[in-house]
């Protein structure tokens, strides 16, 4: 992909990876992670790393000036994890309707180079559609092609 | 080798083996509970791969 992009570390089972966020306010650890909720069947998670809780939280907005970057790095990771599962069906959902909106962008910027290798669904009202620019969706299916 | 260090894993992408999982997190948890109740109102595109296999 040529979008800039961070360098990824994945776990031994390939369903969670990691990357560090670097700009003005620091370097911010991001996790991306895929949880089985099905056969071949994946909800993608991703936020920040809090040492001090030990969860991820997405409810941040990092401000690290590389929004794009880190949006490139989850589209990346994405096309890594169905290299691994080429079967896997991965829904995306943000926990917030801005959230939603920020994979929206991601998908969208990343478009040209992903439409190629993923079917991508949106969910709109009450069905799903192939995605299409311009459109806002509430969540997100994608799988390889 | 420990656990922050990295080895080339699978593919392009190097791995590590101390890394948290972050699928058993509470945050993960909860998302994924969201994401099997979105399926199970909307269900799953009538295309849909899931029984491809790896």
């Amino acid at each position: 992909m040529k979008y800039p992009k961070y360098t990824i570390i994945a776990s031994d089972d390939l369903y969670s990876y990691e990357f560090y966020s670097e700009g003005p306010k620091g370097r911010i650890k991001k996790a991306i992670f895929f949880t089985p909720i099905g056969k071949n069947l994946f909800n993608l998670g991703f936020g920040d790393w809090n040492e001090e809780t030990q969860d991820v939280d997405d409810s941040n907005r990092s401000n690290n000036s590389d929004r794009d970057k880190v949006l490139a790095t989850v589209a990346f990771t994405a096309v890594k994890f169905m290299e691994h599962f080429p079967g896997a069906l991965i829904i995306i959902a943000g926990s917030t309707p801005a959230r939603t909106r920020l994979y929206q962008m991601g998908i969208a910027y990343n478009y040209i180079e992903i439409k190629d290798l993923l079917e991508i669904q949106g969910l709109i009202k009450d069905r799903w559609e192939s995605f299409q620019l311009g459109t806002n969706y509430k969540a997100f299916l994608i799988s390889r092609k | 080798m420990s656990n922050t260090a990295h080895k080339k894993g699978k593919g392009s992408v190097a791995i590590n083996a101390g890394m948290p999982d972050y699928n058993k997190t509470s945050f993960a948890i909860k998302k994924a509970e969201k994401a099997r109740a979105l399926i199970t109102k909307y269900g799953l595109p009538k295309a849909d791969k899931t029984k491809k296999g790896k």
